[in-house]
């Protein structure tokens, strides 16, 4: 609870008046603080699909209607005590949000909210129709849940213990979000190409996020039946989904503790208005409009300006830890170039062909990148060179050949399982998670290297804590080492061009990888850069033992730092050599300048 | 009877591409589906009614007011819930014209609300049902259809073949580009809304013989255009046409031959294995992964 | 250290909390002044079923500022002290906490949406306080019977009955359900279907519509190849029009039987909007008149004058009724009201004749659904013609 606590004594004074409130309050009150606590289960659990994830989802509604039903009915059909059925049907409805991630495997944007909207409607017309199960339209009634001998009345018990459920679900949301889990979320939702480039699966953690925020919107809706005693399909409709997304993004976005306010503002707004009578639709219409225009980033951000440092959810640590350089292995067994096997090339691609309809990019690639070596890619513009990346990578799918890392077939993998081979890759228009800081990209890089789950990340076990800091520690050498440890906290978007490139590099190398993949890193940067960047790729190779690729345009770091230089032109190798040998090579010269010109040299 | 149930899910899926249209229009200049447009479409309907059944204006002046009175609420619109939001995300965009639905919605139940339940507007063409081969059809229904088709042909044409609609794409696909390269880029938006708006108007005049007016007729027609809209792709105008009919007759064979409880979720099921197989759409373009 | 000092605030804060003076002792009849009563009522205001509490509530209001122009009850005014439920459970149950617990209201003239009354109910029977329904018509809003909640609206099951003895008393032999399937519809089809069980007959089609249907084609259909000859619709009038409409189109003329959400034929007509479709069409009006008719001339007025650029409605009539229900027991009951004396004058109240409901309000000790007489009417030319008044058994 200690870490719960970011302003010690506004939260206290929050939870000592809602300890109190039975007390000193009318059950009205009572009643609206109920409704209130569970709605900000509902929003916080929303959020992390929605504000971290970036998951277009109309489904929360339809959710929280299923934990009502579920626990309503795990009662009335199956004989389940109230203590056991609430749990059960929180885990029956992530279950059920399991089903709803699967259209988002394939879908993204408006596509995904109009296939969940969907699942919404077939959840309604379930209620509705469902007569021999749902008891339909008419709903059915529940027997007040007992809580004697503690409370005489059963408002007033199940106003403590939404109250204990929804203090512990927000704290598990905390904690969750300010772990390797949170900075998944937030990778899927900024770039989902730079999420599996380093190692972290899409669909296991779309999956995950649909999961989480399903087990909150069923644990709410349990407590909702136990509020109302009745469960009717009123209340899960799609209107209500404007309701909980309100909630989320009034109180702003990618907040836990904005989606608490978002959700306790709201349900008291909404209660305040009731004072307008028949003009309430005008009164709550106006007030969203205005808070969303007025407020684009949540009432969460008028906090942010006034008190410096308060939620910045994914930053844990705020000094530099002095643990000593650990480097521990990563999951998958596969280790930098100094293991046994190094004799094999480090990065080998064999006839390796990509076509786009009928396009041929990639026709017969072959290459073969020794350990420790840099190897320069160059080549005219549409050569193929980045579809060669991104094949190696994973992104595209080769329509035949193979690459081997260290000797072993990697055989069609996805990215983020080719990631865990020992790659990492930046890319041409630099993929920095814009929501996080320079440290937490980098920390994201240790993806592979972090082992806590969302439960044990909610649970906010020591292991958790002591991964947590291991991860910043080696972040942080990671920035010092491409020299940007001075901007460690600054956002990403705050950085320059060429500094985002270089804390991309960081965070591609944080992972101790194999082969580093490099597309274009010196576009746009100014030449005293590029000097620092050929010192840097020297260091990369001779301190971190790293197998370098890259694709570059900029001839004199290619040709300056580069073993050997492969060139591309119309899909194939058509040189490949020492960079002095590629500077004279006539194919060379007929590929970049034409065959007119090839009595001149071109400029070093 | 089968007959019976193509036509009227044509028909039917008429009032939805109509709509459609409209949300589709905006969407290929702004990349933003305003989902206040039921709203709109429901006070030109309210509007309509008023300057033609209260105050007795001949029914081309009432009709043309009407729209004119849309597109200018579209473009407060576009004034108050989108221009200041343009670099929120999305789902910030999505409530704030919510919230102006709502406005609109309770604006209309306070003036309109005590005037009738579901208040009948009268046709542009008589009323009395008309026999096409086998299949009989109510007039009105026939002028919808046609609307949808011309609305659908004008708007393609104008996106297509005009200046000014290659300006409206070029400006959705790249903003920042446009602006460099001289576009107004507000008053393309703001032009874009009105002229949005003013379908939802112009739609309202013709549908609302067969809706009714009341002040939630736009709420249920929205989630139904939406669907259409993103059946279709949302890029695209036919696709937003074929894809109302095609919600339309979904419909109308499933209550027809399965049963009528059907009816509602059949669409959405239809939807949902379309979008697994289609992930942009019936006629939407593919999306690329550029990296 | 930071603890303590963290706890201490905490304690001081939650001390001060608790020195807060204890909510407002409950006045000695709750909603009673020396001048006035408090009135509560909750249904719909927004959303799409606000017919059904905006426009009744309007009615209610009527009554009372009419009889509070003439001295109002015993020499107190009545207050009507609105809240919106949004024909939501929860909110419902908000609204009427509000009303007990905060408004402190006298008694409750409300409830417009079944599911929304039935959640609410265990609040109002808990805290025992006088309700009076005004609008919805669920069985189970009313039944088990509470010694405190009676309703002036047609109970749904009784409309149901009323309308299969209707239809079989008109010679139909094949009879036909279509229906809407939310919370209103169920309250009537449910009883719908037992009424045809105890006549031993089975619906010879059973369709549903949604209530914003656009187009009744498949159920028109349907419902014409089993060969029906009448049709009890179970809907709102504009899923009513569609589907007369769509079967006037394909030439489908069965007996059409209405019920009491379609007892405005003048209107229905237009809605309608094809000539000819009502001339077997039959309704049921939960009151006597409809709103055209010159009976109520004086209602139309007040109406407008009350809430201008409105016209009177069914819905307008439910609540005069209610009202007027409401204002003869709060007389009964003397200038020392009490709720408990409400309560009794409301299960003795006999034959009670407001100027709108078609036969007497009687409710006793064990039946509190005090409106048992619906009127018949049909639309005639230009006229609505009353075809039967007639009491109603289950």
């Amino acid at each position: 609870m200690r870490r719960l606590v970011g302003r010690p004594s506004v939260l206290g004074l929050a939870l000592a008046v809602l300890v109190l409130l039975p007390a000193v309050a009318n059950p009205y009150l009572v009643y609206v603080a109920s409704i209130a606590l569970l709605y900000v289960i509902l929003a916080v659990g929303l959020n992390l699909l929605l504000g971290y994830a970036g998951q277009f989802a109309f489904a929360n509604a339809a959710l929280f209607g299923i934990g009502a039903y579920a626990t309503g009915l795990g009662q009335l059909k199956l004989g389940l005590p109230f203590w056991i059925a609430l749990p059960a049907a929180a885990v029956f409805t992530a279950l059920a949000g399991l089903l709803v991630a699967l259209p988002a495997l394939r879908l993204s944007g408006l596509y995904l909210a109009m296939a969940t909207m969907a699942f919404a409607q077939f959840t309604q017309w379930a209620m509705l129709n469902w007569e021999s199960v749902t008891f339909g339209a008419g709903g059915f009634r529940l027997p007040p849940p007992s809580f004697s001998p503690l409370f005489a009345s059963s408002a007033t018990g199940v106003y403590y213990l939404t109250l204990a459920v929804t203090t512990a679900l927000v704290a598990a949301a905390w904690n969750a979000v300010r772990s390797r889990v949170g900075r998944a979320l937030v990778a899927l939702r900024d770039s989902e190409v730079a999420a599996e480039s380093l190692g972290i699966g899409l669909a296991r953690t779309k999956t995950m996020a649909f999961a989480m925020s399903a087990f909150y919107a069923g644990t709410a809706g349990g407590l909702y039946s136990a509020t109302l005693n009745f469960v009717a399909p009123e209340g899960f409709d799609l209107f209500q989904m404007v309701v909980h997304f309100s909630m989320v993004v009034v109180g702003g976005l990618g907040s836990v503790w904005g989606a608490v306010l978002g959700a306790g503002l709201l349900v008291g707004v909404q209660e305040a208005l009731r004072a307008f009578k028949g003009a309430q639709e005008i009164a709550f219409g106006l007030v969203l409009m205005i808070s969303i225009v007025f407020l684009p980033e949540g009432l969460i951000s008028l906090l942010r300006r006034r008190v410096p440092g308060w939620d910045e959810p994914l930053r844990r640590l705020g000094a530099a830890s002095l643990v000593p350089a650990e480097v521990g292995p990563p999951r998958d067994g596969s280790s930098p170039a100094t293991a046994p096997g190094a004799m094999a090339p480090a990065l080998e691609v064999r006839g390796l062909a990509v076509t786009f309809g009928g396009v041929r990019a990639l026709d017969g690639v072959d290459l073969a990148v020794a350990a420790g070596e840099i190897r320069g890619v160059i080549g005219p513009n549409g050569a193929g060179k980045t579809t060669l990346l991104n094949a190696i990578c994973g992104f595209e799918r080769p329509s035949r050949g193979e690459v081997r890392v260290a000797g072993k077939s990697l055989g069609g993998l996805d990215p983020s399982a080719v990631a865990a081979r020992g790659l990492r890759r930046t890319f041409q228009s630099t993929q920095l998670f814009r929501g996080m800081t320079a440290l937490e990209n980098v920390m994201t890089g240790r993806h592979l290297h972090l082992r806590s789950g969302p439960v044990a990340a909610a649970l906010d076990r020591p292991a958790v804590r002591a991964e947590e800091v291991a991860a910043a520690a080696a972040a942080r050498r990671a920035l010092a080492f491409v020299g940007m440890e001075d901007f460690a906290d600054r956002v990403a978007t705050e950085l320059s061009f060429g500094q985002q490139r270089l804390v991309e590099v960081a965070r591609a190398l944080v992972a101790e990888p194999r082969v580093l993949l490099l597309d274009e890193p010196a576009v746009g940067l100014s030449p005293a850069r590029v000097t620092q960047f050929d010192a840097l790729l020297r260091r990369i190779r001779d301190e971190r033992g790293v197998t370098i690729v890259m694709i570059e345009h900029v001839i004199r770091l290619v040709m300056g730092v580069s073993d050997r230089v492969s060139v591309l032109d119309y899909g194939r190798v058509i040189a490949e050599g020492a960079p002095e040998d590629i500077r004279r090579d006539p194919a060379v010269i007929e590929a970049y300048l034409g065959k007119e010109l090839d009595a001149r040299r071109p400029a070093s | 009877m089968l007959a019976y149930l193509i036509v009227s899910g044509l028909t039917t899926g008429s009032l939805y591409a109509l709509m459609a249209i409209g949300l589709v229009v905006v969407y290929k200049a702004t990349r933003v589906v305003n989902f206040a447009h039921g709203e709109l479409f429901m006070v030109g309907g309210f509007l309509a009614y008023t300057l033609h059944v209260l105050v007795r204006i001949p029914y081309g002046p009432a009709l043309v007011a009407a729209v004119a009175a849309t597109l200018l609420l579209g473009l407060v619109t576009e004034r108050l819930a989108y221009r200041p939001l343009i670099r929120a995300p999305a789902i910030s965009l999505v409530l704030a014209a919510v919230g102006f639905s709502y406005v609109l919605r309770g604006t209309a139940r306070e003036i309109w609300g005590g005037r009738g339940d579901y208040i009948p507007f009268p046709p542009l063409v008589g009323a009395e049902p008309i026999a096409v081969g086998d299949v009989v059809i109510v007039p009105q229904q026939l002028v919808v259809l046609a609307g949808a088709l011309v609305c659908m042909a004008l708007f393609g044409a104008f996106f297509s073949w005009t200046r000014a609609g290659k300006i409206l794409q070029a400006t959705a696909e790249n903003p920042r580009a446009a602006r460099l390269v001289g576009i107004r880029v507000e008053r393309v938006y703001a032009f874009t809304w009105g002229v949005g708006a003013a379908a939802a108007g112009a739609a309202a005049a013709l549908m609302a013989p067969l809706t009714l007016i009341y002040p939630d007729v736009g709420a249920v027609l929205l989630v139904k255009a939406f669907a259409a809209a993103v059946l279709g792709g949302l890029e695209s105008l036919p696709g937003a046409v074929l894809g109302g009919f095609a919600i339309g007759l979904v419909e109308n064979l499933a209550g027809g031959y399965l049963h009528t409880s059907l009816q509602d979720v059949s669409a959405f099921v239809v939807i949902m294995l379309v979008l697994v197989a289609h992930p942009s759409g019936l006629l939407g373009a593919a999306r690329v992964r550029r990296i | 250290m930071p603890t303590v000092r963290r706890f201490s605030r905490c304690c001081l804060l939650a001390l001060a909390v608790l020195a807060l003076p204890a909510p407002a002792a409950l006045a000695q009849v709750p909603g009673v002044t020396g001048d006035t009563i408090l009135i509560g009522s909750f249904g719909p205001l927004t959303g799409p079923n606000y017919l059904f509490g905006k426009l009744v509530m309007n009615g209610v209001e009527v009554v009372y500022n009419e009889v509070n122009k003439q001295g109002g009850v015993n020499g107190r005014k009545l207050v009507l002290v609105r809240e919106d439920d949004r024909c939501d459970p929860a909110t419902a149950i908000a609204a009427v906490k509000k009303l007990i617990f905060q408004d402190q209201v006298f008694m409750i003239n409300g409830g417009g949406c079944s599911n929304a009354a039935i959640a609410a109910r265990p609040e109002i029977e808990q805290a025992k306080v006088p309700w009076v329904v005004f609008a919805a018509v669920a069985d189970e809003v009313t039944l088990p019977t509470s010694p405190y909640i009676f309703s002036t609206a047609l109970a749904a099951s009784l409309e149901s009955y009323a309308q299969l003895d209707f239809a079989l008393s008109h010679g139909a032999k094949k009879v036909a359900i279509v229906s809407q399937r939310d919370a209103w519809g169920r309250s009537r089809y449910g009883p719908l279907q037992e009424a045809f069980k105890k006549k031993g007959i089975a619906p010879v089609a059973d369709e549903e519509m949604p209530a914003d249907a656009n187009d009744g084609t498949a159920q028109v259909l349907r419902v014409r190849q089993a060969g029906a000859d009448a049709v009890i619709m179970l809907l709102y009038p504009k899923a009513a029009a569609i589907f007369v409409r769509d079967a006037q189109k394909v030439g489908f003329k069965p007996i059409l039987i209405g019920q009491t959400a379609l007892s405005d034929p003048l209107a229905f007509r237009e809605q309608v909007g094809v000539p000819g479709a009502l001339d077997r069409f039959f309704t049921v009006n939960q009151m006597r008149y409809t709103p055209d008719d010159p009976q109520v001339e004086k209602w139309r007025t007040l109406v407008q004058q009350y809430f201008p650029g409105d016209r009177l409605s069914v819905y307008n009539l439910f609540g005069i009724g209610s009202a007027q229900v409401v204002v003869e027991v709060l007389k009964r009951a003397g200038r020392d009201l009490t709720r408990e004396k409400v309560r009794d004058e409301l299960a003795r109240l006999t034959g009670f004749e407001t100027t709108v409901h078609p036969g007497p309000v009687t409710c006793t000790e064990t039946d509190h659904q005090c409106h048992k007489t619906p009127a018949w009417i049909q639309l005639v030319g230009d006229k609505i013609q009353l075809v039967a008044v007639t009491p109603v058994q289950r």
